[in-house]
C-alpha cells in the first residue's frame, strides 16, 4: 500500500511535521509559522494518501518488463513550461529574502502552486497514453481547487487594482472616472450580447486588454505608496485632534460626506440666516440652550442652511493626560463635522463623560467664522 | 386489533363520547373564565389593565374591546369544533359526501374577519399617533438606563426651568417624580445596552437604546406611587433593575423640588458617628458617586468621576438619597415594611405628604442597606467576576465590596441619613 | 450521470490509444460503500427513510434537553426570590431553551417528516440530491452538539434567543457561549438551507406523472412553502451571525454604539429572519394536521385550494410584518402603523385555515384516534394562541404586553399547542408506516390528556402573569410586586410550574409508548393501511422498501389512494369500497418499473459535516485547528466531488442507451 510514489511524499510530509514541532520550540509560538508548517505537512500527508491509492508506481524496481511497458515509460518528454516558471518562482524567493518582503511572500506562494501543478500535470500525463484522456482526468481532480482559487485571485486583482484607482483621485475625477468606466463597460456587455455571434477572439482581447491596463495601473498606483496626507498625519498624531477651525483642509477636500442618515438623534443643530439653532424632539420650537445626557453617545446632526461652507464643533470640556513625571497636559474634547456644502448634513458623535459644572467653561456648539453662533450645552 | 372496523367498534361505545367534546369546553371554559379572573387579581403593582393616567387610560380603552371580540370569535371556534366533535362523532354513519369546499362560505368566512379586523385597525391607528403626540409637551425629563439602576435628570432649560422652578439640573435614580395631571415627556436612552422603561400603571414601555433618544409620555392623574421594571433583558441582574414613578399633586412637587435644590449641610459637630461617615464617604464612596455640595478635604467642591472606574460611566447620584425611599435600582426599599407600606397604601390625599416625609432614622430598613453596603455584590449580582475586569479595562460594571468594617458600616448609615 | 465521459474499459486493438483503469476502480480510496444491515449502513446512508428517522431521533433526544431546561426555569420560578438556580445560570438557561427548541427541535423534527414522507407523497423514490440530504442532517446533529457543548466549555450563551445588541458583544458577555451560539447556529443553518434547496427541486421536478401541483398532498405543499421561506430566511440570519462574529472575534465595529453604529440593525436582521422563522415553525404542523382531518372525518379537506393558497399567502406576506417584535424599540408611528396592519392582515389566511379545518370536521364521520385528538387540539390551542397574538398586533396594546409573560404564553400557545402537537399529532398517525407497529391508542390517550392539561396548565396562567405585569426573562420575581388576592403572581406562577410537570410526564408517556409498543410482544405487526389514508404515502409496503415504490402509481386525483379504494355512483352519490388497500398495491405492484436505480451511499457527507465543529472550535480557540478544519473540508469536497458516481455492486452504467442508463439488475422479490 505504501507504494514507491508516496514514500517520498509521506516521508516530507513527516519532516514537515516535524519542521512545524521544532518552529514552535524554536520560536516560543510563532503562529504563522508553525500553522503554515502544520498545514503543508497535512497537504502532503494527503497527497501521500492519494498516491497510495492511485497504486501509481505500484511497481517493483526489479521488473524492467513492467517498466518498459507501463504508460509512464511510453510517454515522450515534451516540452513544459514548468521548470522555467519554477525557477522563477524560485528566484522571486530569494531576492524577497533580501529585498521587499511582499516579493518573497508572492514568490513562496508561486512557488508552491507551480510545484503543485507540476506534480499533478506528471500524474496524468502518466495516466494513460491518450493524451485528450489525461487532459480530462487532470482537469477532474484539479479544477474543484483550480477554478474557485483562480476566481477568487481574478476577483480580488480587480478589486485591489480598481480600489487604487479610486484612492488616488480627487472627488470630481473619481465621479468622471468612474461613470465613464461604468458606461463603457455597460456599452461593451449590451453590444456583446445583442450582437450574438462576435468572436470570442475579439471578446477574449478587449476583455485582456481592459484587465491588463486595470491591473498595470492598479499595481502602479499601488507602488506610489499611501497617500501623502495619511503619512503625515500619521506622523504628526494628527488623526488624535482634527483641526475644528473655519479653514478647509486635506481632509475636507475628499468625497463629499454631506449626507448623513442617522435616525433618532439626540439634537439637530441648524444654521440658518447667520442664526444657530437647535430643534430637540419634544422641546417645541427653536432652542439656544439644550441638555444632553452623560457619559452616554449622543448624535447630534448638523444642518447647514447657509450658503457658505461650515462646519459645527462641540465642545465639551477637557480631560486631562498625565504625562509622567508630574508633567499634565490639558487635552481639549472637542468633536467636529467637515466642512458641509449648503444643503448639506452631517452627523456627531460623542460621549460626555463629566457633568457641566465640572467644567470651568459651559459646554456649547459653535459654527467657527460665524459671529455669535453658538449653543449651550447643559450636561447634568 | 386495529384495523378500520375494530376502531368503528371501539368508538361506537358511549364511555368516549363525553370526553371528547367534554375536553373542548374545558380549554374554552378555562380560557374564558381566566380572562374574567384577570381581575381579581388585587393591586398587583404592575398590573396593566389599572390605568392611573391618560397614556395608559387610553391603551386600556382600545384594548378592552379588542380582548371582548377576541374572547367572543374564540368562543365562536370553540362552539363550532365541539358541535362538530359532538354531531358528527362516528356513530356507524355511511360514508359521508365529499364535499371539496364550498366558495361562497369560504369567502363569507373570510369577509367577516377582514372587516372585525378593520374595525380594530381603525382606532388603533388613532390610538398610535394620538400617543405619538409630542408637541403639547409641559415637562422634559431625561432618563437613562444603564446596567442595572435608572437614572433621571431634570434639565434646567426651557419650562422645566420657567414653570417648576427647575434652576439648576437635578440628577436622582431610581424613583422618577413628576407633577400630577402634567405632561411630562421622557427622552430615554441607555449608556450600555438596551433596556426598557415600563411603568404599566402610565403608560406602555419603550426601549433605551444606546445611541439613540426615544421619547416616552408619562402622564398622572393622581399622587401615588406605580411599580415599575425594565422589560429588555439586559444581563445578569435584569430581574434586579426596577423603577417607581411618584406622582405628586403641584405644590407638593414645588415643595420636593425645593428640596432638592437645597445648599448641602455638613453633618452638625455633635453627631460623631455621621462626621466619620462623611470622611469615610469622601475616602471610599465620593469618587464615583455624586453628592452636590460636599467638599473634599482642601475645600474644593467634590466631582464624582464614574466615567474612571465604571464601564458605563456613571453611578448613581446620592444627593438628597433619603428623599428617595428604594435604592440599588430601586431593587430594596430604604424603608421597614411598615413605613413602605404607609407611604405605598396612602390615599392619594395623604400620599404627598408621607412621601415627601422621606426616610426617617426609625423608617430605615437598616438590614438591607447594611447588606448592601457590606457585599454588595453579594446581594444583587453585578460585574460577572472581579477576576475578570481585565476584560472590561479594569472597570466595574456595578458596586463593588468594598470590604468594610461594621463601625464604617454603621458611620456610612449615620451619614447617608443625613442626605435628605 | 457521469461527470465526465470515461472511455469505456475495453482496450481497443486497432492500435490506437491505450487507456489505463477506469478511475473509479484506480482511484481505490473513493469506491462508494456497499450496503450492510449494521450502524455502518446508517452512517452512510443516503435513503431519504433512513435520514427522516436519524433527523426525528436527534431532534427528540434535543426535544427532551429542552424540556429539562424548561422544567429547570419553571422550578426557579415557582417561589419569590427562587434559589434554584442564579442569575447567570438562569440567563443561560433560558437562552439555551429557545435555541434548542427553535433550531434543534421544531424545525429538524418538521424535516424529519418532510423527509421521509415528501417523496413517498409526490410518487418519488428518493430526493433530488441524495448525498446532500445526508449531509444536512450530519450537519445538523453536529451543530447542536456542538451548540451544547458550550455547557462544559465556560458557560453557554446568555443574551437570550435573540441574542439583542450590545449585549452581545464581548464587553457585556465575555464567555464564549454568544461564540458557540452564533458559530453552532451557522452550521445547523447550512444544514436547513441545503434542505431547502433540495426539498425545492424534489417537489418541482420530482413528482409522478399525472401528479399536478394542484393534486400534491396538503401537507407537500406546506413542506414546499417553508423551504421557500427557510431559502431566504437563512442567508439573513447568516449575515447576522457573520456580523456578531466578527464583532466578537475580530473587533469589528458592526454594533459598537461609539463608533456610531445603531443597535437596531441586529434587531431588524435578526427578525427579518425570526419572523418567517415562526412561520417556517407552524407551517408543517398545518400541513400534518391537514392530512389528518380528513382522514378521520372521511371526507376531503375542505377548500383545499384555499389551503393551499392560504399557506403561501402566510409565507408570502410574513416577510411584511416583522418589525411588531419590535414596536417599543423606538421605530416611530408611522412604522409602527404599518407593521400593525401588516400583522392584522395576516390573520386572515390564517383564520381562512381554521375554517377550512372545522368545514372538514363537518358533515364527516368523526373517529377520535390519538392523531385526531392531537389535531383537534391544535385547532383549538392555535385559535387562542392566534388570538391572544391578535390581541398583540394591536400595537399601544402591544406596547403594554411586549416582553412580558403574555407573549410567552401567546408564543407557546402557538407553538407548543400548534406545532408540538401537530409533529405528536403525525408521530402517530406515520407511526405504522414507518415502524410497522401502531402506538398502543390507550398509553396515546394518556399521553395526549396529560400533555393538553400540562400544556394549559402551564401555559394558560401566563396570560394572568403578562397581564398583572411580570417582565420576561426575570431570573426571580418578589412578592412586593406580586399583588395581593389569592390569584396573585405568586399562585399562577405556581400553577405554570406544577403544570410544567404534568406536560413533562405527558411527554414521558410518549416514550413508554413508544418502548412499549416495540418491546411487547402482544402489539401485532399493523396492516398496511391502518387508518383507511388517502394520500400516496400508504400505497407502499410497511415499512416502505428503499425503493419506495415497485412501480411509480400515475396519479388521477388529489387523493389518488382514496380514489383507487372507493368509487362514487354517479346518480346515487353513494360511495363503496370497490378495493382494499392491500389489494390496490398489490395491482401497483403487478407491473414494476425496470431500471429501477437508486443513489448509492457514500461517507463523504458525514466527513464534510464533521469538519464544520472543528473550524467552529478552531475560530473560537486556535488557529492551528482552524487551519486542520479548513483542510479537512477542502479534502471532503474533493472526495465528494471525485467519488464515483455509483457503488462497485451497482452495474448501473450511466454511459448505456436507454431511459435513464442501461441495467441488468434483477427487482428484489415483493413481500
Amino acid at each position: 500500500m505504501i507504494t514507491t510514489g508516496s514514500k517520498f511524499l509521506y516521508g516530507l510530509g513527516a519532516a514537515t511535521a516535524v519542521a512545524a514541532i521544532l518552529w514552535f520550540i524554536a520560536n516560543d509560538g510563532g503562529s504563522l509559522g508553525v500553522v503554515s508548517l502544520a498545514f503543508l505537512a497535512v497537504a502532503l500527508f494527503f497527497m501521500g494518501a492519494i498516491a497510495s491509492f492511485v497504486r501509481d508506481g505500484h511497481v517493483l524496481s526489479t521488473d524492467t518488463d513492467a517498466h518498459a511497458s507501463s504508460n509512464a515509460a511510453q510517454r515522450g518528454a515534451g516540452r513544459s513550461w514548468f521548470p522555467l516558471g519554477t525557477a522563477l518562482s524560485a528566484g522571486m524567493v530569494a531576492v524577497g529574502l533580501v529585498g521587499p518582503p511582499g516579493i518573497f511572500r508572492v514568490g513562496v506562494c508561486l512557488l508552491f502552486a507551480m510545484l503543485g501543478q507540476w506534480l499533478i500535470k506528471n500524474w496524468s500525463d502518466r495516466a494513460s497514453s491518450d493524451a485528450t484522456y489525461n487532459e480530462k482526468v487532470r482537469a477532474w481532480v484539479v479544477h474543484p481547487l483550480e477554478i474557485p482559487v483562480g476566481g477568487a485571485l481574478l476577483l480580488a486583482v480587480i478589486v485591489l487594482s480598481f480600489s487604487r484607482i479610486m484612492l488616488s483621485l480627487s472627488k470630481e475625477s473619481g465621479l468622471i472616472v468612474f461613470s465613464v468606466m461604468a458606461a463603457l463597460i455597460l456599452t461593451f456587455g449590451s453590444m456583446v450580447s445583442i450582437r450574438r455571434g462576435a468572436s470570442r477572439r475579439v471578446i477574449g482581447a478587449v476583455a485582456g486588454l481592459v484587465m491588463v491596463a486595470l491591473s498595470g495601473t492598479g499595481i502602479a498606483l499601488a507602488l506610489d505608496g499611501e497617500r501623502q496626507e495619511l503619512v503625515e498625519a500619521a506622523a504628526e498624531d494628527h488623526f488624535a485632534h482634527r483641526a475644528c477651525g473655519e479653514e478647509a483642509e486635506e481632509t475636507d477636500e475628499d468625497a463629499a460626506r454631506s449626507v448623513s442618515a442617522k435616525s433618532s438623534v439626540a439634537a439637530t443643530v441648524i444654521l440658518r440666516d447667520g442664526r444657530l439653532f437647535a430643534e430637540m424632539d419634544g422641546w417645541n420650537g427653536e432652542l439656544t440652550a439644550i441638555t444632553l445626557q452623560r457619559s452616554t453617545t449622543s448624535t447630534i446632526l448638523f444642518v447647514n442652511e447657509d450658503d457658505h461652507e461650515h462646519r459645527m464643533v462641540v465642545a465639551y470640556g477637557k480631560r486631562v493626560e498625565d504625562l509622567g513625571g508630574g508633567v499634565s497636559k490639558d487635552v481639549v474634547l472637542e468633536a467636529c463635522t467637515s466642512l458641509v456644502t449648503k444643503g448639506g448634513t452631517q452627523a456627531v458623535s460623542i460621549v460626555i463623560p463629566k457633568p457641566s459644572f465640572a467644567s470651568e467653561e459651559p459646554y456649547s456648539i459653535t459654527v467657527p467664522g460665524v459671529e455669535g453662533a453658538s449653543i449651550e450645552v447643559q450636561v447634568p | 386489533m386495529s384495523t378500520v372496523r375494530g376502531m368503528k367498534e371501539r368508538s361506537a361505545g358511549t364511555v368516549k363520547m363525553p370526553r371528547r367534546w367534554g375536553r373542548v369546553i374545558k380549554s374554552a371554559l378555562f380560557v374564558s373564565s381566566s380572562f374574567a379572573v384577570a381581575g381579581c387579581a388585587k393591586d398587583a403593582p404592575q398590573d396593566t389593565w389599572q390605568p392611573a393616567g391618560p397614556n395608559a387610560k387610553m391603551i386600556d380603552d382600545l384594548q378592552r374591546p379588542i380582548f371582548f371580540i377576541a374572547g367572543i370569535v374564540g368562543l365562536i371556534v370553540f362552539a363550532a369544533v365541539a358541535w362538530s366533535v359532538y354531531r358528527f362523532r362516528d356513530r356507524g354513519q355511511a360514508m359521508p359526501e365529499q364535499t371539496h369546499g364550498k366558495p361562497v362560505l369560504e369567502v363569507t368566512l373570510t369577509v367577516i374577519p377582514v372587516l372585525i379586523l378593520i374595525g380594530v385597525g381603525v382606532p388603533t391607528v388613532g390610538t398610535i399617533f394620538d400617543l405619538a403626540k409630542t408637541n403639547d409637551t409641559e415637562m422634559t425629563i431625561n432618563v437613562t438606563g444603564q446596567q442595572w439602576w435608572w437614572e433621571y435628570d431634570y434639565p434646567a432649560v426651557g419650562d422645566n426651568a420657567g414653570v417648576y422652578g427647575i434652576s439648576e439640573p437635578i440628577v436622582t435614580a431610581g424613583q422618577l417624580v413628576i407633577p400630577e395631571d402634567t405632561k411630562v415627556l421622557l427622552r430615554v436612552t441607555s449608556r450600555d445596552v438596551i433596556h426598557s422603561y415600563w411603568i404599566p400603571k402610565l403608560n406602555g414601555k419603550k426601549d433605551s437604546v444606546p445611541g439613540r433618544v426615544h421619547l416616552l409620555r408619562m402622564e398622572g392623574s393622581e399622587p401615588g406611587v406605580y411599580a415599575g421594571q425594565c422589560t429588555e433583558f439586559c444581563g445578569l441582574s435584569h430581574a434586579y433593575m426596577r423603577m417607581e414613578a411618584v406622582v405628586l399633586s403641584k405644590a407638593d412637587y414645588a415643595t420636593w423640588v425645593a428640596n432638592q435644590l437645597e445648599a448641602y449641610d455638613s453633618p452638625s459637630a455633635d453627631n460623631a458617628l455621621a462626621v466619620e461617615g462623611e470622611k469615610l464617604f469622601l475616602q471610599q464612596c465620593a469618587r464615583c458617586h455624586q453628592v452636590n455640595g460636599l467638599l473634599n478635604a482642601d475645600g474644593s467642591p467634590n466631582v464624582a468621576a464614574p466615567d474612571q472606574y465604571v464601564v458605563s460611566g456613571a453611578a448613581p447620584n446620592l444627593t438628597n438619597l433619603m428623599t428617595r425611599n428604594t435604592f440599588a435600582g430601586a431593587s430594596w426599599d430604604l424603608l421597614t415594611p411598615e413605613c413602605r407600606d404607609d407611604v405605598w397604601n396612602a390615599t392619594p390625599s395623604e400620599f404627598g405628604e408621607r412621601y415627601l416625609a422621606g426616610v426617617s432614622e426609625e423608617c430605615l430598613n437598616q438590614k438591607d442597606l447594611r447588606q448592601w453596603l457590606r457585599n454588595a455584590p453579594e446581594k444583587k449580582p453585578m460585574y460577572a467576576d472581579p477576576t475578570k475586569l481585565a476584560e472590561t479595562g479594569g472597570k466595574y460594571r456595578g458596586m463593588p465590596a468594598l470590604g468594610l468594617t461594621e463601625d464604617q458600616i454603621s458611620a456610612l448609615v449615620a451619614y447617608l441619613l443625613e442626605l435628605k | 450521470m457521469a461527470i465526465i465521459e470515461r472511455p469505456s474499459s475495453e482496450v481497443v486493438v486497432t492500435g490506437g490509444p491505450t487507456v489505463g483503469v477506469k478511475p473509479s476502480e484506480a482511484l481505490g480510496v473513493f469506491k462508494r460503500p456497499a450496503a450492510s444491515t449494521s450502524w455502518r449502513d446508517w452512517v452512510v446512508t443516503v435513503d431519504h427513510k433512513k435520514i427522516g428517522i436519524m433527523y426525528g431521533v436527534a431532534a427528540f433526544f434535543f426535544f427532551i434537553l429542552g424540556g429539562l431546561e424548561a422544567v429547570l426555569i419553571r422550578m426557579q420560578l415557582m417561589a419569590p426570590s427562587g434559589k434554584v438556580l442564579n442569575a447567570d445560570q438562569y440567563n443561560q438557561m433560558f437562552t439555551m431553551h429557545g435555541t434548542t427548541m427553535v433550531f434543534l427541535f421544531v424545525m429538524p423534527m418538521a424535516a424529519a417528516f418532510a423527509n421521509y414522507f415528501v417523496p413517498l407523497q409526490i410518487g418519488a423514490r428518493d430526493v433530488a440530491f441524495p448525498r446532500l440530504n445526508a449531509f444536512g442532517f450530519w450537519s445538523f446533529l453536529f451543530g447542536g452538539i456542538f451548540l451544547n457543548t458550550s455547557w462544559f466549555l465556560g458557560g453557554a450563551a446568555d443574551g437570550g434567543w435573540f441574542m439583542y445588541a450590545p449585549n452581545s458583544s464581548t464587553l457585556f458577555s465575555p464567555s464564549h457561549g454568544i461564540d458557540f451560539w452564533a458559530m453552532g447556529l451557522q452550521i445547523t443553518g447550512i444544514a436547513s438551507l441545503t434542505g431547502a434547496i433540495n426539498l425545492i427541486v424534489t417537489v418541482l421536478n420530482m413528482r409522478a406523472p399525472g401528479m399536478k401541483m394542484m393534486r400534491m398532498p396538503i401537507f407537500t405543499w406546506m413542506v414546499l412553502v417553508v423551504q421557500f421561506l427557510l431559502l431566504f430566511a437563512i442567508p439573513v440570519i447568516t449575515v447576522a451571525l457573520f456580523l456578531l462574529s466578527f464583532q466578537r472575534s475580530f473587533d469589528a465595529t458592526f454594533f459598537d454604539v461609539a463608533s456610531g453604529a445603531d443597535p437596531l440593525l441586529w434587531q431588524h436582521l435578526f427578525w427579518i429572519f425570526g419572523h418567517p422563522e415562526v412561520y417556517i415553525l407552524i407551517l408543517p404542523s398545518f400541513g400534518i394536521v391537514s392530512e389528518i382531518l380528513p382522514v378521520f372525518s372521511k371526507k376531503p379537506l375542505f377548500g383545499y385550494p384555499i389551503v393551499a393558497m392560504s399557506g403561501a399567502a402566510i409565507g408570502f406576506v410574513g416577510w411584511g410584518v416583522w418589525a411588531h417584535h419590535m414596536f417599543a424599540s423606538g421605530l416611530g408611528p408611522v412604522s409602527v402603523t404599518v407593521f400593525s396592519m401588516a400583522t392584522m392582515a395576516i390573520a386572515v389566511p390564517t383564520g381562512v385555515k381554521i375554517v377550512n379545518w372545522v368545514m372538514t370536521m363537518w358533515g364527516g364521520k368523526l373517529l377520535f384516534t390519538v392523531p385526531m385528538l392531537f389535531s383537534i387540539a391544535l385547532v383549538v390551542q392555535f385559535t387562542i394562541g392566534g388570538l391572544s397574538g391578535v390581541t398583540h398586533a394591536v400595537a399601544p396594546s402591544d406596547t403594554q404586553q411586549t416582553d412580558t409573560y403574555y407573549i410567552v404564553a401567546h408564543f407557546h400557545y402557538v407553538l407548543f399547542g400548534g406545532a408540538i402537537f401537530g409533529l405528536f399529532a403525525g408521530f402517530y398517525y406515520w407511526w405504522p408506516k414507518i415502524f410497522r407497529k401502531q402506538l398502543s391508542e390507550s398509553i396515546g390517550r394518556w399521553n395526549f390528556w396529560l400533555m393538553l392539561v400540562g400544556m394549559n396548565m402551564t401555559f394558560g396562567p401566563m396570560h394572568m402573569l403578562g397581564l398583572q405585569g411580570q417582565p420576561r426573562r426575570m431570573s426571580v420575581w418578589t412578592s412586593a410586586r406580586a399583588g395581593e388576592g389569592f390569584f396573585n403572581l405568586g399562585f399562577w406562577n405556581r400553577i405554570a410550574s406544577i403544570g410544567s410537570l404534568v406536560l413533562s410526564l405527558g411527554v414521558l408517556l410518549f416514550i413508554v409508548n413508544v418502548v412499549y409498543t416495540h418491546k411487547s410482544k402482544k402489539v401485532a405487526i399493523a396492516p398496511l393501511d391502518p387508518w383507511d389514508g388517502r394520500t400516496l404515502e400508504w400505497m407502499t409496503a410497511s415499512p416502505p422498501k428503499e425503493h419506495n415504490f415497485d412501480a411509480i402509481p400515475t396519479v388521477g386525483h388529489l387523493d389518488e389512494f382514496f380514489h383507487r379504494k372507493y368509487a362514487q355512483d354517479a346518480t346515487t352519490h353513494e360511495i363503496t369500497q370497490v378495493a382494499t388497500a392491500e389489494e390496490v398495491l398489490a395491482e401497483l405492484n403487478s407491473h414494476p418499473d425496470e431500471h429501477i436505480h437508486m443513489p448509492s451511499r457514500s461517507y463523504w457527507p458525514i466527513l464534510l459535516a464533521l469538519a464544520l465543529p472543528i473550524i467552529g472550535y478552531g475560530l473560537i480557540y486556535n488557529r492551528v485547528i482552524l487551519a486542520v478544519g479548513v483542510a479537512m473540508v477542502v479534502a471532503t469536497m474533493f472526495g465528494w466531488a471525485m467519488e464515483p458516481s455509483t457503488a462497485a455492486d451497482d452495474d448501473f452504467d450511466p454511459s448505456a442507451p436507454g431511459d435513464g442508463g442501461g441495467h441488468t439488475k434483477e427487482l428484489a422479490p415483493l413481500g
